[in-house]
């Protein structure tokens, strides 16, 4: 009990260590902690939202209302909603936009926020709703009150609709309302009059506590619309797990969390360097204690039982802080809307993360106990005999005899070699903090490298996405655009492409496309970095990235999975263009019907995307082309250029490299508490050699400088396993982020070992361990520390 | 013969907690160059503290003190340790050899600071050492060699810098007779160098070897 007490004693009496494990504990929990709940909230906020439109299963199609109540009466369905939405186009200052059309019914509390004006109360009215977030254009806000706007549509029944409406309310959200970015909330009469009595959405609830198969229930209902002859697009089944937003989510913040992680790394490394050192310094106390019969537990209580109190108050602080911290990202830097954060989190909750915490506890508590075991096992092995019999300075085993040019030099260069622990601490602190800098770096060369494969390798300058109104089937719209396309005398080439989107092809829980050219040349748009492209069935070319990902080369075979039927296709070429996130198939129209189930009649004649590599504007182009394709009444054009895709990736990338910047950060400031730490113990466990060179005329500079000299003469041995750690943890990171952004392919990684960047971290680094040494050995009472004996 | 240390009224105290406890009360005296001087007394009367405010270790609370005609009172911690490098070897009670140093090295580490030349301070850390009679042990570490070989190569050091003045706290305390005498006898061959040595002990046997007794009693000269 006694020995305990000394323990606990020695949390409130050595100061540095106490303060410098509770703070590294705390930064790394602060930081792990805080981005994986934000990311478990944000998963979570995103999954409910989804839930409370579609529910658990939502099949989209046409459908008589009396089929609702079939669905109802299925096994294991709970409730049902169902949805009147349909799409039609809109057209603003003489360009038509792809909307889609639906009512008050549709909206949901958690799906629109912030409406301005009021809901629609005639058939005259509409209310424009536009996605916050999401695939581009989301966010643009295309209509004023006020504003009045024709709608094109073509009802399920085949019936043109022409009307007019004023706009009478403007309204906002992070939904996709009937996947589309934007939205009119009309009347409910008038879009029971262009539905009729039928349903497109039918969302199916089941009970959350049952345990359901959700692909069954799936299977099941999709059964029934085949048995009795629905049209049917499409079948989402809403697992938290697979659901595209939470599994892009979760994705994206590995990017975030991996790097972060290492900094849990630190921990053991500094309670072991710290407390074998102290360990060391007390060598005679410890004799003391043995040769008064302390028991092995008896020695643990006083050497490591500190660190454990310490790492559990750091870890307590962490934990309370974390959540807090997360919920202030959220509402602050993710939603950036207070108004609309606050409904949120009232209507969704805001997850403490019980979980992570209870995960995070442990891990960080279970570094810290595997820390002080070395401490403890140095002092097991302490010899009491020649321990107590030494007389002077702390003994230390038989220095290598490695010289160099001074004497006072030698000094700083055997110390570091000649105690393990200490060597171990630094270098290992180096490695982590250069290695993961390098990494980001890594990560960085690779999005620029994206950015300048667009803007030089890639050819086309614009592609246009062509649909027909509502769907509809029209029989010549590849005639349409590629007349349009090949009559205009800026076009220098073009590749028009069908397109299907599909989750979780490459066993990634990706989205990926799967792609068949209608006409043109695909070097255009999908230029190869190596051989050919498709000529029959089995054969495909893929994305670099998705190469890199997979670790197929041409003449390999990949294996893609479509509703559980899996296609074996040869790689017979490799792409440079990523479309997207990289995860596609450009395979020859005959394999595209067959993955897709897309009739052949109807294959790129109700949409289609057609890359154009122009002379001139490309924006006039786009427009030029736009225009010969809307003479169509049924046809809209959206067109994003190649300059607002660099544009994009550019936002993303410098968002990335903002949040690089400040893992970057937290990394310094974890790996500077870890050596000033290791340094600062050390120079009190070395206090009476430090104050004999005093006592021999050397200055605190030179003696502060030998101490800083170490951490340059480390960086030899450092640079090789900083190099082996960064491309391990940058792989890592790509492969963690490969869902959410595609491969991205790490690149130089010699520059990104000594980058200006690592220069300045270190620079840093050098600078608060120098600062650390001067004022240890300035403090240093060297009388009273040589007369200790 | 001048005066190579002058310590005038010397106060030293040190505060224990809220306690002032005084070390030195008004000491003064005077050492002459090439001299060897014994200072003795009991333990805690204040003869180490004396020893290392004349090596400049240490500031007086009170009073001055010159060594060589320097007043090195007011000097600032960089200018003493700049001081120490050429004027005072000193020799502690625990040898206190830098442990990642071999005997060698040590001894030249001193020579280094003091600025000597390269091939210079190699040399003198060689006879240094075959002075000691240390001569066959110069690339031995401190761990390898015994106590009285520790403190022999300590003294080696002391003289390393080519100081005027050697300071010695208690340098037999822990050692056996022969070693004692051994090390007296070193002590008095550098003062036969023209060094001026002024050695702390508590033994008035080995004092009897100095040419001059000192005797301190609660801080105060007797």
């Amino acid at each position: 009990m006694t020995i305990a007490k000394g323990g606990l004693r020695l949390v409130y009496r050595r100061k540095v260590e106490t303060i410098s494990i509770i703070l590294l504990i705390f930064v790394s929990i602060m930081s792990y902690g805080s981005l994986v709940i934000l990311a478990e909230n944000m998963s979570e906020h995103a999954y409910k939202q989804f839930r409370a439109v579609i529910g658990d299963v939502a099949i989209f199609g046409v459908f008589p209302l009396d089929f609702v109540d079939t669905v109802r009466e299925e096994a294991g369905v709970d409730t049902v909603k169902s949805y009147k939405v349909w799409f039609g186009d809109i057209e603003i200052n003489g360009s038509k936009y792809a909307v889609s059309l639906t009512d008050e019914r549709y909206v949901e509390p958690l799906t629109v926020f912030d409406l301005n004006g009021s809901m629609p109360m005639d058939t005259g009215e509409a209310v424009f709703y536009y996605a916050l977030t999401g695939p581009s254009p989301g966010g643009e806000r295309l209509l004023e009150i006020g504003d009045r706007v024709e709608i094109f549509a073509v009802s399920p029944d085949g019936r043109q609709v022409n009307t007019t409406v004023e706009i009478v309310g403007v309204a906002r959200g992070f939904a996709h309302l009937g996947g589309m970015s934007h939205a009119l909330i009309l009347d409910k009469e008038f879009i029971d009059q262009l539905v009729g009595d039928r349903a497109i959405v039918i969302g199916v609830y089941v009970d959350p506590d049952s345990d359901i198969d959700l692909d069954r229930l799936a299977e099941r209902l999709e059964a029934l619309v085949d048995e009795n002859g629905y049209r049917h697009f499409f079948t989402l089944v809403n697992k938290k797990e697979t659901n595209p937003v939470v599994v892009l989510l979760e994705s994206a913040s590995t990017i975030l969390t991996i790097p972060i992680s290492i900094v849990i790394g630190l921990i053991p490394l500094l309670v072991a360097s710290a407390g074998s050192t102290l360990v060391i310094r007390e060598v005679k106390i410890v004799a003391t204690l043995k040769s008064m019969g302390m028991s092995r537990a008896g020695i643990f209580k006083y050497y490591s039982l500190p660190w454990i109190v310490r790492g559990l108050i750091g870890t307590l602080l962490g934990v309370a802080f974390a959540p807090m911290a997360a919920e202030y990202i959220y509402v602050n830097f993710i939603v950036r809307d207070s108004e609309i954060a606050e409904i949120l989190i009232s209507t969704l909750g805001f997850y403490a993360g019980e979980d992570v915490i209870a995960s995070i506890t442990l891990i960080v508590m279970g570094m810290v106990g595997l820390g002080a075991l070395i401490p403890f096992a140095i002092a097991s092995s302490v010899n009491i005999v020649r321990s107590i019999s030494t007389t002077g300075l702390y003994s230390v085993r038989t220095p290598i005899r490695l010289r160099l040019l001074r004497t006072s030099i030698n000094i700083g260069v055997r110390d570091l070699f000649s105690r393990p622990w200490k060597f171990v601490g630094v270098l290992l602190s180096i490695v982590i903090l250069w290695g993961a800098v390098a990494a980001l770096n890594m990560e960085a060369y690779g999005l620029h490298g994206i950015v300048e494969n667009y803007r030089g390798d890639i050819p086309f300058d614009t592609n246009l996405f062509v649909s027909t109104t509502s769907g509809i089937v029209l029989d010549d719209l590849p005639s349409i655009v590629e007349e349009a396309v090949s009559s205009n005398d800026n076009v220098i080439g073009y590749y028009l492409i069908a397109r299907e989107t599909i989750l979780d092809v490459f066993g990634q829980v990706e989205v990926s496309q799967i792609v068949t050219g209608l006409a043109g040349d695909p070097s255009v748009a999908f230029p190869l970095e190596k051989g050919r492209y498709p000529r029959g069935l089995g054969e495909a070319v893929i994305s670099r990235s998705l190469a890199l990902l997979k670790g197929v080369d041409v003449g390999d075979y990949l294996e893609a999975s479509i509703d559980g039927d899996i296609y074996r296709l040869e790689v017979v070429g490799i792409s440079i263009s990523r479309l997207n996130n990289g995860y596609y198939l450009l395979v020859t129209p005959e394999q595209h019907i067959l993955m897709t189930d897309t009739p052949e009649e109807e294959l790129g004649r109700r949409s289609l995307v057609a890359y154009l590599d122009v002379s001139g504007d490309p924006e006039e182009v786009s427009e030029e082309v736009k225009e010969a394709i809307e003479e169509n009444p049924l046809v809209s054009v959206d067109y994003v250029t190649k300059e607002e895709i660099i544009d994009n990736i550019q936002f993303m990338m410098n968002f990335i490299l903002g949040l690089n910047t400040g893992i970057v950060f937290a990394l310094l400031v974890a790996s500077l508490i870890s050596l000033s730490s290791i340094y600062s113990v050390d120079s009190e466990a070395r206090n009476k050699e430090l104050a004999i060179m005093k006592s021999l005329g050397m200055g605190n500079g030179l003696i502060a400088g030998l101490n800083a000299l170490q951490l340059i003469l480390i960086i030899p041995l450092a640079a090789p396993l900083a190099f082996g750690v960064g491309l391990f943890l940058a792989d890592l990171i790509s492969r963690s982020g490969a869902t959410a952004i595609g491969y991205v392919e790490p690149l130089r990684p010699v520059d990104s070992l000594i980058s200006g960047n690592i220069l300045v971290v270190f620079l840093l680094v050098l600078g608060v361990v120098y600062i650390v040494n001067y004022l240890k050995v300035r403090r240093l009472d060297v009388v009273r520390v040589i007369q200790e004996i | 013969m001048g005066a190579m240390v002058e310590v005038r009224d010397v106060w030293k105290e040190y505060r224990i907690g809220k306690v002032v406890v005084p070390a030195l009360r008004g000491v003064s005296l005077d050492i002459g160059e090439s001299e060897f001087v014994a200072l003795v007394g009991p333990s805690g009367s204040g003869k180490s503290t004396l020893l290392y405010l004349i090596g400049g270790l240490d500031r007086p609370t009170k009073g001055s003190i010159s060594v060589g005609g320097e007043d090195i009172t007011g000097l600032s911690d960089s200018r003493l340790a700049m001081w120490r490098r050429r004027n005072v070897g000193i020799v502690f009670q625990f040898f206190h050899l830098i442990p990642v140093l071999t005997a060698y090295e040590n001894v030249l580490l001193q020579a280094e600071l003091a600025g000597l030349p390269k091939k210079e301070r190699m040399e003198k850390a060689r006879e240094l050492l075959e002075f000691v009679g240390l001569g066959d042990k110069m690339d031995r570490f401190p761990s390898e060699l015994s106590g009285g070989e520790q403190q022999r190569v300590a003294i080696a050091r002391a003289l390393a810098g080519d100081p005027k003045l050697i300071l010695a706290d208690e340098p037999t305390a822990n050692l056996d007779y022969t070693n004692k005498l051994r090390i007296v006898e070193l002590l008095k061959k550098a003062r036969e160098l023209g060094k001026t040595v002024v050695f702390a002990t508590h033994d008035t046997q080995l004092a009897s070897y100095a040419d001059r007794i000192i005797s301190i009693r609660d801080g105060v000269l007797q």
